[in-house]
């Protein structure tokens, strides 16, 4: 029951975060001094006065600040997020057709990363200081230290040019078609990388902590066996500090999403958003930027969750 | 045959500042149901003994030599298997703090159920069942509800006893306490202690007591172990130590209880402190803080011997005692004197001693002159 | 005097006199070891830093590298020259085939070590000159953000209440974003450039100190010698600063050293997405921009990889010796922690 009341509390204080996140993207965009209809104007002047006016109108940029943010907020909770000035889409549309191809991404780097992460931290935390440990605290140092457009370089070079088991600008098959996994491996590995080697970090540490608590040694006085104690008392209090950096990560993935789908040109949101900065697309850019908040917001709330659901105290503080 | 023997145990840690000898050349015995108690300061390798004989001694740490024989069969020789079935099974531990003891993310009662699962061979619900009632046994009130909660929800003297019932849990033959009240006050520490002695006797079950506190040994035990710097320095039946103390430092750790009705003008305290065991001082450890020190104790290692005779200790002595001035090498004595005063002499003092009448030393105030953490 | 034999009675000691031990010579000359420290925290720390081989390693090679950017060309302030010194053989945006006989995208060779790019420029002093922009944004970001995180935190964390709450909501807010993202966007409206780099970055990188400086404060400022001086009635400020203060920043510092190695790659990304610098300048994220098209085969099917790997290895590095003096600085504040509090308390 007190879960529950936590939940409902944490849920009720999202709200005016999320309000927040809206303000600051309409402000990201509308108090820099690059006004986008002004950019506009000034690349080409032949537009006039008036057409400035219309323009303005058309995107709803006239009138003080706070109406156009009304106006935008209004729109945008009714689904509209206005149209792409260079081709007329609607943007939700866009965001739509895009969406799947970054989440699959997402997802594949999310997947990669705990499924190597995990495991790899246990296993040092519990060998501290061998040469396993060792080895892998190095990959991990260099992990969290890859700039992402690099790998991602060096993984065409090597997986396409030099082995030849990718092409570069290879046709791509459907976001849903199970030949998209193939397709996915070097850009997920790009995404997921930095992810993998900062879960790994903390997982070694709070395990290799968690490893020299009082209750480790209580649980073998008790003589459990030690797969028992890792598996069942230690991996469940450690797995308390990853889920909070697991929510941290998540804007790790989405803003490494930008950089990799540009250098894979991968059809997603990320590219979408670089595409739309250089072209001054306020609108989209606008959307996903609003988009990335909420989702980021919704992650950091299923983290507080998880992490009250995994430690009992948290509930009563 | 005792219940436990533990035969020259040596335990070093291998440390970045140096090899710390723990425990160097440790001989003890508890006998089946005894009491047996281990007094000194932090720091004088009384938890590594304790851990060392469930075989809990951990990287950097090494038991280098020595036995210790559970019930004739060596603990250090077993397999990993072997060893496991006994812990927490045969023998049990009472750790010093329960908070930390205890796994916050588990409920209490599953952490005692678990140990019921795993040794007995329980299923879910009789597990349940007997962890109930142990929670009822140490006196947790209204043990059904409590047992689904958790450790933070439990008061620093319920933890201390759920851990005792985890301890309880699957009867062991051997239970031992380190510093099983040093983490709770005063009034709670008594009750703990009464609480330890009547299951013990309930469960028919021996008790290694390890303390700092040379009162809560009186109140307990049989027989008492006196260590400094990681070797046992006085062994003798509780009564004979108080009455009859033979090494200095035990006669230090008494003169600094303080006592009510004292005509002393203030505690006479060890001086200094325990010697960091990476660096011993030669000969006798215990000589830059010894009032009877001289030249010939910096020189050679006292052993430890029977304080009558001289003759070094065997299994059969009761008493005995490692200092110089058994073995004739010291030339003034010890110049320390015990006077026992009947309380009938002493109107001053006859309430307090009518009060403790079960007790030779008043153990009112818990501490004997040792840091209260371990 | 007899023992009495019932156990009854009171025992008394006389003659256990430790003056006799304070006043006597030392038998021997075994001493106590302990309370001989008297270093301060800060020396402490830097002698458990030193003792850190990784982190040596990592302090060394970020010195090094940032010399050589800083020696690679001369340096001038308006039109003075500070620096006159230039390691770099060639000048970084120099298009090589007019003056001299080299042709756009030669493999290394001695002459070229990291060979020649697809505008027949010198990759080696691209790369030598090309740390100038990133590494002293990163520093510059981070000393900006950790100033303003640092005085946001305390204000938050000292005052609480309100107060506190809504500092905190408007930093959860920020911290809604992925920091690459709000650079980008701010880098968009403000076009690119050294200082919009800067900016893009400190606008809202602050808040993560924000966040780490009031949990700090909220732990110390429940401290008895807090405690004290506001009831002796010290100024908040004077508290703050003189109390809080020099005793929370231990885990800024380590944020900062990482952050740095953060700030450097954001920088880099920025130029690789084409938001940085302008487009031929030699820095690593846009050098890596231009050789883009490089990971398609040239002309003869030859795989010009030395156009992308020199200068992102050069970011990789950096970077690496940054994380590894930070995981250093970290150790070693840690060890310092636990060292004060002792043992004892959970
Ligand atoms: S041997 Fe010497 S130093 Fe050691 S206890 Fe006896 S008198 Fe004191």
């Amino acid at each position: 029951m007190s879960l529950r009341r936590f939940i409902l509390k944490r849920l009720l204080l999202t709200v005016p975060i999320l309000f927040g996140v809206s303000v600051i993207t309409f402000a990201l965009v509308h108090l820099t001094p690059g006004d986008p209809i002004s950019q506009m104007v000034a690349e080409n002047p032949n537009v006039s006065q008036a057409e400035e006016a219309q323009l303005r109108a058309q995107y709803g940029l006239d009138g003080t600040l706070w109406e156009q943010y009304a106006t935008w907020i209004g729109n945008v909770l009714s689904g509209d997020f206005g149209d792409v000035y260079g081709s007329s889409q609607s943007v939700a549309g866009v965001l739509i057709s895009r969406l799947p191809e970054t989440i699959a991404l997402g997802l594949f780097g999310w997947v990669f990363a705990l499924v190597i992460a995990i495991p790899t931290g246990v296993y040092a935390a519990i060998n501290k200081d061998k040469f396993g440990d060792t080895a892998s605290r190095i990959i991990a140092l260099s992990g969290i230290s890859i700039p992402n457009f690099w790998l991602g370089l060096m993984l065409i070079l090597v997986g396409a040019l030099w082995l030849g088991w990718w092409d570069v600008g290879a046709p791509r098959t459907a976001v849903y078609h199970p030949e998209m996994l193939w397709f996915l491996i070097l850009p997920g590995i790009t995404v997921g990388t930095a992810a993998a080697a900062s879960i790994m970090r903390v997982m070694r540490t709070s395990m290799a902590e968690e490893l020299n608590k009082e209750y480790v040694v209580a649980a073998r006085a008790k003589g459990l066996p030690e797969r028992k104690i890792i598996l069942k008392h230690v991996l469940r209090n450690s797995m308390i500090s990853v889920v909070t950096l697991a929510a941290m990560l998540t804007a790790s993935i989405v803003a490494g999403s930008v950089v990799v789908e540009t250098v894979f040109n991968w059809p997603g949101l990320g590219r979408e958003l670089v595409q739309a900065i250089h072209g001054h697309e306020i609108n989209l850019i606008m959307a996903i930027t609003l988009f990335t908040g909420f989702f980021i917001v919704l992650a950091n709330l299923l983290a507080d969750i998880l992490y009250a659901v995994l430690d009992p105290r948290i509930r009563y503080d | 045959m005792s219940l436990l023997e533990v035969n020259d145990l040596t335990v070093k840690f291998y440390t970045e500042e140096g090899v710390v000898n723990a425990v160097d050349n440790l001989s003890f015995s508890i006998d089946r149901g005894e009491k047996f108690g281990v007094v000194g300061e932090s720091g004088a390798g009384k938890s590594v003994t304790a851990l060392s004989v469930m075989r809990l001694i951990e990287s950097p740490g090494h038991i280098e030599s020595g036995e210790v024989l559970f019930n004739g069969e060596n603990l250090l020789e077993m397999s990993d298997e072997e060893i496991r079935s006994i812990r927490g099974n045969e023998i049990a531990m009472v750790f010093q703090d329960a908070q930390t003891a205890l796994n916050p993310v588990y409920t209490v009662g599953e952490q005692i159920s678990e140990t019921i699962r795993h040794h007995l061979g329980y299923d879910e619900t009789e597990a349940k069942e007997r962890s109930i009632q142990l929670l009822d046994t140490v006196g947790i009130p209204d043990a059904e509800s409590r047992f689904s909660d958790y450790p933070h929800e439990f008061s620093g003297g319920m933890q201390q006893r759920a851990i005792i019932a985890m301890a309880l849990s699957c009867d062991p033959d051997l239970l031992i306490c380190d510093e099983p009240t040093t983490a709770l006050d005063v009034t709670i520490e008594t009750k703990i202690l009464q609480e330890i002695e009547t299951l013990a006797d309930e469960f028919d079950t021996a008790i290694q007591l390890i303390t700092h506190d040379l009162g809560v040994v009186a109140d307990v035990c049989d027989r008492v172990m006196v260590m400094y710097a990681g070797k046992p320095v006085e062994k003798a039946p509780v009564e004979e130590l108080y009455y009859d103390p033979k090494h200095p430092y035990t006669v230090g750790l008494m003169s600094s209880i303080p006592r009510i009705g004292d005509e002393r003008e203030r505690l006479q305290t060890i001086p200094g402190t325990m010697p960091d065991l990476v660096d011993l001082p030669s000969g006798c450890s215990f000589h830059p803080r010894c009032p009877y020190a001289e030249e010939s104790c910096t020189r050679s290692e006292p052993a430890l011997v029977d304080p009558e005779t001289g003759a070094v200790a065997t299994d059969d002595d009761e008493h005995v005692a490692a200092c110089l001035e058994y073995t004739g090498e010291l030339t003034d004595g010890l110049g320390y004197e015990v006077t026992v005063r009947d309380s009938s002499d002493d109107a001053e003092v006859e309430t307090v001693a009518g009060a403790k009448a079960s007790s030779a030393v008043d153990t009112d105030v818990p501490d004997a002159g040792g840091d209260r953490r371990d | 005097m007899t023992k009495t034999t019932d156990g009854r009675g009171r025992i008394q000691i006389t003659g256990f006199d430790a003056d006799e031990v304070k006043e006597r010579e030392p038998l021997s000359d075994w001493q106590e070891t302990s309370g001989g420290e008297a270093v301060g925290r800060w020396t402490r720390v830097w002698e458990r830093f030193k003792r850190n081989r990784t982190a040596l390693i990592g302090l060394t090679i970020v010195a090094v590298m940032s010399l050589l950017a800083i020696f690679a060309r001369p340096v001038e302030v308006m039109g003075l020259t500070v620096q006159p010194i230039s390691l770099a053989p060639y000048p970084p945006e120099e298009i090589l085939w007019i003056r001299h006989d080299v042709s756009q995208n030669t493999p290394p060779s001695w002459s070229h070590p990291m060979g020649i790019d697809g505008e027949a420029r010198d990759v080696f002093s691209r790369v030598l000159a090309g740390g100038r922009y990133s590494i002293s944004i990163g520093f510059v970001v981070v000393a900006i953000t950790g100033t303003i995180g640092l005085v946001y935190g305390s204000i938050s964390g000292y005052f609480g209440g309100w107060i506190d709450e809504v500092m905190m909501r408007i930093v959860d807010m920020i911290l809604a974003f992925p920091a690459l993202i709000l650079a980008m966007i701010i880098v968009s409206m403000f076009g690119g450039g050294y200082w919009q780099l800067v900016a893009a970055f400190t606008i809202f990188g602050w808040a993560t100190y924000a966040r780490l400086m009031r949990g700090e404060v909220l732990k110390i400022k429940e401290n008895e010698y807090v405690m004290a001086a506001k009831a002796l009635g010290a100024r908040d400020r004077l508290v703050i600063f003189r109390h809080i203060v020099p005793n929370a920043v231990p885990p800024l510092i380590v944020y900062a050293t990482l952050q740095i190695g953060t700030v450097v790659i954001g920088v880099a990304a920025l130029g690789f997405l084409g938001l940085g610098m302008d487009p031929g300048t030699a820095e690593w994220g846009t050098m890596l921009e231009n050789g883009r098209n490089a990971i398609i085969p040239g002309p003869g099917g030859d795989i010009r990889w030395w156009i992308t790997v020199f200068p992102g290895a050069a970011i990789f590095l950096f970077v690496m010796s940054m994380n590894m003096i930070g995981d250093g600085v970290n150790d070693a504040l840690d060890a310092q922690e636990t060292g004060v509090a002792g043992g004892g308390d959970k």
